[in-house]
């Protein structure tokens, strides 16, 4: 058996997916798709032994030996996943996805590189992801990482790969280099991205606010939560989401702290000059317009996503193939209790298919 | 009107934001607030001692206050204005049983404000801090014996002092509980030879207020107010992981730890390291493979101090309604202002509601 929940502390008790086409939920076949999925491209990282280096304290990978050995490790028994279709497809046959949105690995970012190289290594991540998607187009589309540190290159890169390799959206992280989105000179960026109306899907890779987060890997567990966070409210403060009114952002990882957490976000809105600097609504009146993820691991937490936020703002993912991964997508949805058929419907895949331009087969 | 929601509550809010009224204008006496007859009691409000800021004042250093440091002119100018205009609330106690009175508040559990922690002075001064803001902690109390109680302040900087003045405070001064910041100067609440004085805690029986104070390393939180609204709720996060994953709620299964803002982000983010631990030797070396965080951290006692209705059910549904206590943070502004009334709002049975408002404190604080 391929997918087996391996945690004892998982409270929820779904049985494993069937295969596919077999997505059923009380009689219902639903068209599945997992909207946060990596792919790693050993070419580009052959490309960075002969860079110069980067700047390593931007790096944010930051950990103590214990966890810098089990990452290697791990990177070494998961590489089939990360690099084969064929290996990929037969995992989502397991575990019931349709359509992988596959992302670059956030290891290939290269913000801190200088610019034009990042570009080349982006060139080889994206076409091999395109690649991918031309193999097997009815089980995979693709996301693009383009070089934030440099606005015009990454606009450029963007074009290409929406308009010359069909891409249906871009993958970036939640700081360039320690600075927020919102602070890196990325405003053609966005507007290009809305422009296009591609969807941007948001993902950490470790935290600037390394320095308590060395061990027990709280780089991961803490570190990308609250990258999450701080991105989300650097959106939404510095009025991002009011100037890009057309921005579809999907934020990994049950959007990070700040979706179970709003309260704290509105509540200085009336009360605080700092607080309104920019922003003419209160904070949730932006936040409920990005999408979130469903990695969350958790009944109880994804139940209250969608009660918050409602079911159409909810989007199924995984994490594959990390072992940060929600190993059963599929099971986790339909765990949540009193959710309707028509909202499991929603977060397992046709929300996804309209922020990413995915047609749900007719047989459906 | 003493108070007023300061913010629109009753808004249509997309989110479930508490939808509760606020409480009676009537005066402030003979209010009747439906609380299920329940003595109220509010574990997260604070009390000003002017005299421990003389103490520290030639001292005072910006850079050991993280909520002040990792923050722009305006929120800098703002909290200078907005300490001054609640400095009658966080002192005058005739100003604070007026406002209980009219939020239908019967108790308030009182502790220091954040900023007389001074864990980063000499152990000495710190102790000296402490223990004046004590004395006037323990005053105010004895003079309403039927409305207050204490949390006192201890130097965590200095292990053998605070366990020092955590006895006196308890056994002399009658205290029911300590509040600590969620570091020491920056350095971890695991990490700073704590194990006495949790040892200690769990001897006296007595309940540890986490409360912090901004967040160290924030140098992204310089806007909109972040070293608060993301800097506080990442604090006790910080803090309540190392708690955890260094193995001190093992170390020590008697203590009772209250956590608040609701537990910052982890009480409302609970899956992701459960999901991690068991897959990951990195994270088991001082808690075993054999042992579940969510475990550890169903034994924290959560505030209510969260805003929203969702927030809250949530806290009472996954952790028990045992596990959440009511809160304001009075007298400050991010303090919620109709605290029964939220908990009242929400989607929770009477029983829950009971043990939220005033049953769960009571217990925990021994009030007679």
């Amino acid at each position: 058996m391929l997918f087996t929940c391996s945690n004892p502390g998982h409270k929820h008790t779904h049985a494993p997916a069937a295969d596919r086409g077999q997505t059923v939920t009380n009689g219902k076949k639903h068209f599945t798709v997992d909207i946060h999925c990596h792919v790693h491209v050993p070419e580009a990282d052959v490309m960075l032994k002969n860079a110069e280096a980067a700047d390593q304290k931007n790096l944010y990978v930051d950990t103590n030996e214990a966890t810098a050995e089990i990452n290697r490790k791990q990177h070494l028994s998961i590489i089939d996943k990360l690099t084969e279709p064929e290996v990929r497809i037969a995992d989502m046959d397991a575990a019931g996805i349709d359509v992988q949105a596959i992302s670059p690995a956030p290891f290939h970012y290269n913000y801190s590189y200088e610019a034009g190289f990042a570009r080349d290594t982006a060139h080889v991540v994206n076409d091999r992801i395109a690649e991918i998607c031309a193999q097997h187009p009815d089980r995979f589309v693709g996301m693009c990482t383009v070089p934030l540190q440099d606005a015009d290159i990454a606009v450029a890169e963007l074009d290409r790969c929406v308009k010359d390799l069909g891409m249906r959206g871009v993958e970036v992280s939640t700081n360039v280099n320690g600075h927020d989105l919102t602070r890196a000179g990325l405003e053609k960026f966005f507007a290009r991205v809305e422009e296009l109306g591609v969807m941007i899907f948001m993902h950490p890779i470790g935290t600037s606010f390394k320095d308590r987060m060395k061990d027990h890997y709280f780089r991961n567990t803490i570190g990308h939560p609250l990258e999450s966070a701080l991105a989300v409210g650097h959106l939404v403060f510095d009025g991002y989401l009011e100037t890009y009114p057309g921005l579809k952002i999907c934020i990994a990882h049950g959007g990070g702290y700040v979706p179970t957490y709003v309260g704290r976000f509105d509540h200085p809105y009336h009360l605080r000059d700092d607080c309104r600097t920019v922003i003419s609504k209160p904070p949730s009146e932006y936040v409920k317009k990005l999408y979130f993820d469903t990695v969350v691991f958790t009944e109880h937490q994804l139940r209250y996503l969608i009660e918050t936020w409602g079911a159409d703002h909810i989007v199924m993912g995984t994490d594959y193939p990390y072992d940060m991964a929600e190993t059963d997508p599929v099971g986790h949805v339909d765990s949540v209790k009193d959710l309707s058929d028509a909202d499991k419907a929603r977060v397992m895949g046709s929300n996804a298919a309209a922020l990413l331009g995915i047609e749900v087969p007719a047989t459906r | 009107m003493l108070f007023k929601c300061g913010h629109p509550h009753t808004d249509a809010h997309p989110n479930g934001h508490a939808n509760h009224a606020p409480a009676s204008d009537a005066g402030g006496h003979n209010v009747k607030i439906e609380k299920l007859g329940v003595r109220t009691v509010d574990i997260h409000c604070h009390l000003h001692v002017p005299e421990a800021d003389g103490l520290v004042k030639e001292l005072f250093d910006l850079e050991n206050e993280p909520l002040l440091w990792f923050a722009n002119d305006e929120t800098r100018k703002f909290q200078m204005a907005h300490g001054q205009d609640i400095m009658p609330r966080a002192t005058d106690t005739s100003l604070r049983l007026a406002e209980m009175d009219a939020t239908g508040v019967d108790v308030q559990a009182i502790s220091t404000a954040p900023n007389h922690y001074c864990y980063w002075a000499e152990p000495e001064l710190g102790r000296d801090v402490a223990q004046l803001v004590n004395n006037k902690l323990a005053d105010v109390v004895g003079e309403h014996p039927d409305r207050f109680v204490g949390l006192c302040t201890v130097p965590l900087q200095n292990p053998e002092m605070a366990v020092a003045e955590l006895e006196r405070a308890v056994k002399d001064l009658g205290m029911r509980g300590v509040e600590i910041n969620a570091e020491v100067a920056g350095n971890e609440l695991s990490r700073a030879g704590l194990d006495p004085f949790f040892a200690k805690c769990e001897e006296l029986d007595v309940a540890v207020f986490i409360h912090p104070s901004g967040f160290s390393k924030g140098d992204r939180l310089n806007d909109h107010y972040f070293s608060n609204i993301i800097g506080n709720p990442l604090a006790t996060t910080v803090a309540v992981h190392y708690l955890i994953f260094d193995g001190v709620m093992d170390r020590h299964p008697g203590l009772k730890v209250v956590l608040a803002h609701g537990g910052g982000f982890l009480g409302s983010y609970p899956g992701r390291i459960d999901h991690a631990h068991p897959l990951r030797a990195d994270m088991q070396r001082e808690l075993g493979a054999d042992k579940i965080p969510g475990d550890s951290l169903n034994r924290f006692y959560f505030d209510s101090v969260v805003f929203t209705n969702d927030q809250l059910e949530f806290l009472a549904n996954h952790y028990g309604a045992e596990h959440v206590i009511m809160g304001t943070d009075y007298p400050y502004d991010m303090a919620e202002t109709d605290p029964v009334g939220h908990v009242m709002g929400s989607n929770l049975s009477d029983e829950q509601k009971r043990a939220i408002l005033g049953e769960n404190a009571a217990k925990l604080l021994k009030l007679t």
